[in-house]
């Protein structure tokens, strides 16, 4: 060691040693080990404790920090993960910086799991409680830093859960910009007829949320628009927006529709999933927000024919074909993401006659043709014609979903949504229809699901335990399968009308690059990663970005929007306050040693490291506090040791390497020595 | 799940599978509206019925998948079932059953069923002649049968000529006759 050593007698520590009732007291002997480091250079005060974290415990810290005039707290308790800014706090209110405190895991890193050995569990918190004194002597204090924060905030998606946090946001006077890539918002939930499982009208429940959204004066919508880039402005985020032109002018378009009318170019129908062809310029239903006509330039042919029939058509002459997309930048001081799902590819599934077959549709197109301003007008008829009702129908459940060669997760609401299509199904043909549902598990789980379950049991459904194999096209254009019933024990051979897939759930297609500009994290299947999956669920590990909805997991709508509120609460407390509340404990870069050679702004999983042109015309590395999060990668790659992560210097953890080294020595050293008597 | 290829008409399987053409459409309807079945369609294939039941192991065809039979119209497979006949009327299956399915009522219905189109096991019909011949079920075969307890021989005012008139008017007379 050739660094400057402080001298004993500066250091004041006091240790404080937990029983954790018999999670550790019941393994080592607590007192016993607070007794050894009586003498033990720079410790003035060593004491056990029943609970370090009950208010009894509190006191007694609170007490010998003042009392010794403490420089450094060790505390040989518990994971730091639950307890250490309770301490801290302890430390800050009386008077010691809060990272003063070293904390020595004795519970997770020793009894629990050397519980067998008891002996050799005390040596081990002997070792650990050595390592936190010698960390504690080179604890330095650190302070926080405070930057404004704007009282407004980025809503991406304009679905159920994106629709609730813009309006609850709104609500408390915080200035919202939602933004839907769709022409008209509303998501999911939109194309929905009824919703589970009370059977109610879904766009009457939805529509006046629509009409809030564009009515609020706190809401700014953004429809068919684009997120293009994403920045961190310290507290605050800049946000490029690209507005794709509609070539409808909203403000004059009366919703004549004489436009759609006349229109002869034709496109793929987003909004029925594929089921029918549309009008190049249309509007993709009756309560549509925003209310007016779009015209598609992808279909139409304007632009390579040179049609201008709707505009000769328009009485109000609200269509114009020149407009460019337009690019506005925005600053908030939180984003909220709620980007949706969408349905698997039906074509991956050939096994179940995905894209093969014509009679095989999947649940969300099913959904389309229950609405009564679908393509068939609520009406169940036969692809690909639609003319004929089919006689019998089967869903096939977790198509797609479960299967470790597909999508391994469950799709949460298909168990539902399955059970929805086949009530409203019986209610329309309550006797012509004859429907098997085939399925493996059925999950319903959600208040009241299970009773809306057995009502369609009780409505004549019939159900199948096991999955499909052999899918066949018959001559008359029919599907047939084979299954194996679990409930009778024999295999069935199976035909029908129509087949419906209730397909897996992925993430909306945008949603990794909009996750990659936000700086969050993915799961498994791509959905967006939240910073804890119990605790933090809105929450995601960039600070001031949070998600909500389907974008998260797939979710049925009673939790998506529960999401949006919660998503909203936790942006609010977030641009609220005005200001966000920075603890320093980040890497800092050293000016005088950097020599500007980029390694760390490559490893930064974070981006906060960017390197500038200083003064001396010389690039050097530059962090950006408030996307630090101290992983200490820079300080690992750095060659010059230019960059300290503060409060883990390499001064620090040498320290506590040390502790462990000279304390597991001195251990062996005494048993060499008392060895020889007790044998 | 197996290769995809196109291919029209069933694949070739080792075991026969039960084609649909083969299920009653009508027999859930015409099960459910006999006494005490209203709930059938509410089983939801837990197997509770068979796992309570003190002799499924010697069925063939267990409680829950009769049930399950029914339910997807597997008449013909219900209705010549031995297992019917079989079972304790020990009500262990409808007592424990979750959904409140009258399990071992709708196995009377099944066995009223069967019997209405004539399909008796022999024996059945064996208790049933053995009923209106002797107008009992349980006779007294030897006189110390009630000796050893100091009764007469005889039990006194038993007659049972008027069972089995009226049991010889009903279906069971007829089922022995061999008519109905």
């Amino acid at each position: 060691m050739t660094k400057k050593k402080k001298k004993n007698d500066e250091d004041r520590i006091g240790v404080f040693i937990c029983s954790c009732g018999t999670n550790i007291g019941g393994v080592i002997n607590v007192r016993k080990l607070a007794r050894e480091f009586k003498d033990y250079p720079g410790v003035v005060f060593t004491t056990s404790n029943m609970f370090t974290c009950s208010k009894d415990g509190q006191d007694t810290i609170a007490k010998q920090i003042k009392e010794h005039n403490l420089t450094g707290v060790v505390i040989g308790a518990c994971t730091p993960k639950l307890h250490e800014q309770l301490f801290r706090e302890i430390l800050e209110e009386n008077g010691l910086n809060p990272f003063r405190l070293a904390q020595a895991n004795l519970r997770e890193h020793d009894t629990w799991i050397h519980g067998d050995d008891p002996e050799g569990a005390y040596k081990v918190a002997y070792d650990l409680v050595v390592a936190a004194i010698e960390r504690a002597k080179k604890l330095e204090d650190i302070g926080f830093e405070e930057y404004p924060v704007e009282k407004s905030v980025l809503v991406i998606g304009a679905g159920i859960a994106g629709i609730q946090s813009a309006l609850d946001l709104a609500d408390k006077d915080i200035k919202v910009h939602l933004v839907e890539k769709y022409t008209s918002i509303g998501g999911y939930m939109a194309r929905l007829e009824k919703t589970f499982p009370t059977l109610d009208c879904s766009m009457c429940i939805l529509s006046p949320k629509l009409s809030a959204i564009e009515r609020h004066k706190n809401i700014e919508l953004l429809s068919y628009s684009e997120v293009l880039e994403v920045e961190r402005d310290f507290g605050n985020f800049r946000v490029h927006i690209k507005k794709h032109p509609r070539y409808v002018d909203i403000e004059k378009c009366i919703n004549c529709g004489a436009c759609e009318r006349n229109c002869p170019a034709t496109g793929y129908d987003e909004w029925n999933l594929g089921l029918e062809e549309r009008k190049a310029i249309y509007k993709p239903f009756p309560q549509a927000v925003p209310g007016v006509f779009f015209l598609d330039r992808e279909s139409c042919t304007h632009w390579t024919d040179g049609c201008i029939i709707c505009s000769e058509k328009c009485p109000s002459k609200a269509i114009s074909y020149d407009v460019e997309a337009e690019e506005t930048e925005i600053t908030v001081g939180a984003i909220i993401a709620a980007t949706g799902f969408k349905e698997m590819d039906i074509e991956e599934l050939p096994e179940y006659g995905g894209g093969r077959f014509d009679r095989v549709l999947t649940a969300g197109q099913y959904g389309r043709l229950l609405s009564l301003v679908g393509p068939t007008e609520g009406k169940i008829l036969m692809p690909p014609k639609f003319e004929e009702p089919p006689k019998r129908i089967a869903y096939i459940n977790c198509a797609g979903s479960r299967d470790e060669n597909r999508r391994p997760w469950c799709c949460n609401f298909g168990c539902m949504y399955t059970l929805r299509h086949a009530e409203m199904t019986h209610r329309l043909y309550p006797d012509e229809v004859e429907q098997w549902i085939i399925y493996h598990e059925l999950r319903a789980g959600g208040k009241e699901y299970e009773q809306f379950y057995r009502r369609v049991r009780e409505s004549g459904v019939r159900f199948v335990r096991g999955f499909p194999s052999d899918m066949t096209e018959e001559k008359d254009g029919s599907i047939s399968f084979s299954v194996f019933d679990q409930g009778t024990g024999s295999l069935l051979r199976l035909n029908f009308d129509l087949v419906v897939l209730t397909m897996a759930i992925d993430p909306s297609p945008g949603a990794a690059h909009l996750a990659h500009m936000l700086g969050v994290d993915r799961s498994e299947g791509g959905f967006m990663k939240e910073l804890h999956p119990k605790l933090e669920p809105v929450n995601t590990k960039s600070k001031g970005v949070f998600i909500a909805g389907t974008c998260q997991s797939p979710k049925d709508i009673p939790a998506s929007v529960a999401d949006g509120k919660a998503a909203a609460s936790a942006a609010a407390s977030h641009v609220l306050k005005g200001k966000v509340r920075v603890q320093m404990d980040k890497a800092v870069v050293d000016e005088s040693l950097c020599i500007g050679c980029g390694l760390c702004e490559k490893v930064c999983p974070f981006t906060a490291i960017s390197m500038v042109v200083r003064d001396d015309e010389k690039e050097r590395a530059e962090i950006s506090s408030i996307l630090c999060t101290g992983c200490g990668k820079c300080q690992v790659v750095c060659p010059t040791g230019a960059i300290m992560r503060k409060h883990f210097t390499t001064e620090q953890i040498e320290a506590e390497i040390l502790g462990l080294i000279s304390a597991h020595r001195r251990q062996e050293q005494a048993e060499k020595t008392s060895g020889g008597t007790s044998t | 799940m197996t290769e995809t290829r196109d291919q029209k008409g069933p694949p070739e399987v080792l075991i026969d599978p039960i084609d649909i053409s083969k299920l009653d459409p009508g027999f859930r309807k015409e099960i459910q509206s006999m006494p005490n079945a209203e709930d059938l369609s509410a089983c939801f294939a837990c197997s509770t019925c068979t796992a309570a039941c003190p002799i499924a192991n010697i069925w063939d065809i267990k409680p829950h998948q009769l049930i399950r039979m029914i339910l997807l119209g597997m008449r013909e497979r219900v209705i010549s079932s031995k297992e019917i006949w079989l079972y304790l009327t020990c009500f262990e299956c409808q007592e424990r059953c979750p959904q409140k399915v009258r399990v071992t009522d709708i196995f009377f219905d099944c066995k009223n069923l069967a019997a209405e189109e004539g399909r008796i096991p022999d024996t059945i019909i064996a208790l049933g002649r053995e009923l209106i011949e002797k107008g009992q079920l349980y006779i007294v075969t030897a006189d110390w049968e009630r000796e050893d307890l100091n009764l007469e021989p005889e039990v006194p005012g038993l007659s049972t000529e008027y069972v089995k008139k009226k049991l010889s008017e009903t279906r069971t007379g007829r089922l022995v006759k061999g008519g109905d």
